[in-house]
């Protein structure tokens, strides 16, 4: 065969050739040197080979712009080359004419499966063979330009982060450019899938208000956009726009929308950062001035609605300005980064503490809990605590104390040990101010108030209030004191049958023995004791005390008869009850049916199915359930059937003017008939005379308590009280 | 076979085909005519030699091809009657009908020679 000849232009590549190089691959020497003179003559440049594999060479060699390829020819058939001719990176879109047989259709087709982009059939009409050449030419021209013009339109998008995407809501296909399919993480093949699909990926909170924006839009046929964010699997989310129009020309119904959906996640995240500077300190990442002034406005507006106390505390450290002098700035912050973690530990605990027992009525709170409480830094050493949401102006003072010891406690700096203490002042809302303004000042002034009296400590605005919480303090670490000494004990309150007057029970109730003072009731010292949880620790107490008291009685041959303890809110809450009356049972050694629990129904009535939970688990310990205070709570009789209960107290307020009061009589005679239907035991409280007494025993009232029948007594008065009591009956037979 | 064209009535060869040949001479450049003609008269007794030694021995491949471009080589000369002959015996070939291919061959071989009888005084008259 005829080597393959060269012209001139033909050792340039192809952008820089002015005549198109054309490839002629056929072993038929007679159809080469023909096709050379017409493509010559049409003004072509023409390369010549006379098998594929001689083609491949060639055409790495010049780069031709068109081959023409016979399709049958020794060594290497035209299928062949042109398949891997398909694979080289500037063959794939060279354009290939395949010459067959007129006859051989089976070659046309696989002509078009390996790659060719046309054929013609032989014998070649050569008058015929540059136009079609020519034609070629152009369509891969224009092949090229678009082809260009989406690579443009592909990188305009990349560069942009903006993908565009049309949609035909009635059926719901969607179609994407290769950008939008990189902001929602999907492969670049994937060009079109279903709108459903994409709405699929967007965050759970945005989807039902890009759906409904989207319907809308369609409805009423306009333009819309929305920012949201899009959920990408193993990644972060990412923060979109979208733009949406009806299809140019639509109509009034619209049943084509295309637009643009573009990624703005670092746009948002500079804003975010933008807001972070402005809002927030750079040193500890506390909220800065303008953050607190925007918590304060928060707070003042939620507080003018429940009308709910506040507190600020204004805080320096003392001798800040020394560390920076001695050991210089870098030093200084570093403090200031110890100070606020500090800082923001004490409030995180004071969430709950500062209001003891509240825990279960929390899930009812209206409160989202998100202005709660704020550590801000106002700027210096100066730093501002604001206590949301509290219940009196002790919780604050607790608060500042908690500071104060964690802030005076040491701090290592580098490889130094360094001291500082704070001095704090605390205005409270509304008390000492209606605006923030006027707060912050108050809480500045106190602060200043407090250094003159000395450091490392802390002053309400106002004298008054600090004087009180100082009481209460001193109250607190006496009655703590007063647990450990001993100054607790138990006195005892009989209970008698109506129907014979015989003992059936006595209530313990818990006094305090102030050294100074004198007795202390607990209407005193229980509510101070709730608060600061010491009721837990008195509970254990009386739980011990009372069913060591009855086992010793038992033991000494008394009648037997239940020993009543009171059940305080707390410790249901914050407490272990059923494992502290399981304890102080074992430790006895008592037999539990001896031992009552007095629970006040509200206690119960917070949470009526964790109430019976509770309740089941202490009727399985064999201990007698009794509900106190009936009447001046909810009073539901009909939870009364569901709660495992033994006893009815009927409180004392519906005895007092039973003689004289024919409501209170009804009510009485309708708790009494009701809660023997049900097999409870009626209590009576606060039986003084003789006419309650008969006037219950009347309505068919089981038992009797009150000063008729005795005062709390001390354990030897009430021994005395016993024995006299049983003397009479020792008589009788 | 052609009944119309400006050469002898009873000719083989196409004159058309040769007109075609002569559309793409262009001056200064080689006799195009001659050239094609002078290939056909050298190609071909090599491609009819293939053809008979692959009949005798057997070799359906090689009689294929040979007989596939002997289809093209004759056709763009205008031998009409010896490329429908080359096309019948790639075909027979094809499918291996070797008895058929033998009938073929003789008939291809007087195809062959009236062809070249014809064209030969076109090549002298150009040399």
């Amino acid at each position: 065969m005829d080597a393959p000849e060269q012209s001139s232009s033909a050792l340039s590549g192809r952008a820089q050739r002015t005549r198109p190089l054309v490839l002629h691959v056929d072993d038929d020497a007679a159809s080469l040197i023909m096709a050379e003179g017409a493509l010559e003559a049409a003004g072509f440049d023409v390369l010549q080979a006379g098998d594929g594999a001689e083609a491949l060479e060639c055409f790495g060699e010049h780069d031709p712009d068109l081959i023409i390829m016979d399709a049958i020819m020794p060594v290497m058939d035209g299928f062949d080359a042109i398949e891997r001719l398909r694979t080289l990176s500037n063959g794939a879109h060279v354009p290939i004419l395949m010459i067959t047989g007129l006859d051989d259709l089976d070659s046309i087709t696989r002509a078009y499966d390996v790659g060719a982009t046309d054929f013609l059939t032989k014998p070649i009409n050569f008058f015929v063979l540059p136009y079609r050449v020519q034609y070629m030419l152009r369509a891969k021209r224009t092949a090229d330009e678009l082809r260009s013009s989406q690579a443009k339109l592909d990188n305009a998008q990349r560069i942009a982060r903006l993908g565009h995407w049309e949609w035909r809501p009635e059926g719901g296909e969607l179609s994407w450019s290769r950008e939008f399919g990189r902001i929602l993480g999907l492969g670049s093949e994937e060009q079109a899938g279903h709108w459903e699909a994409f709405i699929e990926r967007v965050e759970d909170e945005d989807r039902e208000e890009l759906s409904a924006v989207m319907r809308r839009a369609v409805a009423e046929s306009r333009p819309t956009s929305l920012e949201f964010r899009l959920g990408r699997a193993g990644g972060a989310p990412r923060a979109v726009r979208l733009e949406a129009e009806p299809y140019p020309g639509e109509g009034e119904r619209c049943t084509h929308m295309l637009g643009t959906l573009q990624d703005i996640t670092e746009r948002t995240d500079a804003q975010a950062q933008i807001h972070n500077l402005a809002y927030f300190d750079l040193v500890t990442g506390l909220p800065n001035r303008a953050q607190l002034h925007e918590q304060l406005r928060l707070v003042l507006k939620a507080s003018g609605r429940t009308s709910e106390e506040f507190a600020l505390l204004f805080l320096d450290l003392d001798h800040f300005k020394q560390v920076n002098d001695t050991l210089g700035h870098d030093a200084g912050d570093e403090l200031l980064q110890q100070v606020a973690d500090r800082l923001l530990s004490v409030v995180r605990e004071s969430d709950t503490i500062a209001r003891p027992g509240r825990e279960m009525a929390a899930n009812e709170s209206e409160h989202t809990g998100e202005t709660e409480h704020t550590v801000a830094r106002l700027g210096g050493d100066e730093f501002v605590v604001l206590l949301g949401r509290i219940e009196r102006a002790e919780d604050a003072a607790r608060v500042a104390q908690r500071i104060a010891a964690a802030i005076g406690e040491s701090y290592t700096i580098g490889e130094t040990e360094v001291a500082v203490t704070t001095t704090i002042g605390i205005a409270l809302h509304p008390a000492d101010g209606e605006d923030a303004e006027t707060l912050l000042k108050h809480a500045d002034v106190a602060m200043y108030h407090a250094k003159e009296r000395g450091r490392n400590g802390y002053q309400f605005y106002s004298r008054g209030i600090h004087e009180k919480a100082l009481q209460r303090f001193s109250m607190e670490r006496e009655l703590r004191e007063g647990i450990e000494a001993g100054q607790l004990r138990l006195v005892y309150q009989p209970k008698v049958r109506l129907v014979d007057g015989t003992v059936c029970g006595a209530e313990a109730l818990v006094r305090w023995e102030h050294p100074e003072r004198g007795e202390i009731s607990p209407a005193e010292f229980i509510p101070l004791a709730e608060e600061t949880g010491l009721v837990l620790q008195i509970g254990q107490w009386v739980l011990r005390e009372a069913c060591a008291q009855r086992q010793l009685w038992t033991e000494a041959g008394k009648t037997p008869f239940p020993i009543a303890i009171n059940c305080s809110a707390v410790q249901f809450t914050r407490g272990d009850v059923i494992g502290d009356i399981d304890e102080a049972i074992a430790s006895s050694g008592l037999d539990p049916r001896w031992l009552e629990v007095e629970l006040t129904e509200s206690l119960l009535l917070q949470d009526i199915d964790s109430g019976i939970d509770a309740l089941q688990r202490m009727k399985r310990l064999g201990i007698q359930i009794a509900i106190d205070d009936f009447g001046t709570g909810f009073s539901s009789l009909s939870y009364l059937k569901r709660l495992p209960v033994d006893k009815l107290k009927i409180d004392r307020s519906f005895v007092t003017d039973l003689a004289s009061d024919s409501g209170d009589a009804a009510i009485v005679s309708a708790i009494v008939t009701l809660s023997s239907n049900l097999g409870l035991t009626v209590v009576a409280e606060g039986v003084e005379n003789d006419e309650q007494f008969e006037i219950l025993r009347g309505y068919g009232c089981h038992e009797a308590q009150g000063y008729l029948i005795g005062r709390p007594m001390a354990v030897g008065m009430f021994e005395s009280w016993l024995a006299r009591q049983e003397e009479p009956r020792r008589a009788v037979p | 076979m052609s009944g119309s064209g400006d050469t002898k009535a009873n000719g083989v060869i196409d004159c058309k085909a040769l007109d075609a040949i002569r559309a793409l001479q262009r001056p200064g450049k080689p006799d195009m005519l001659a050239r094609i003609v002078g290939l056909f008269e050298s190609e071909t007794p090599k491609l009819v030699a293939t053809i008979l030694g692959a009949l005798e021995t057997g070799d359906t491949g090689a009689l294929r091809d040979a007989a596939h471009a002997l289809k093209s080589s004759s056709a763009y000369v205008g031998a009409t009657a010896l490329s429908t002959r080359s096309r019948e015996l790639e075909r027979l070939a094809r499918e291996g009908n070797l008895p058929g291919c033998v009938v073929l061959a003789d008939a291809l071989e007087d195809d062959y020679e009236d062809a070249i009888a014809e064209l030969a005084p076109l090549l002298e008259r150009a040399a």
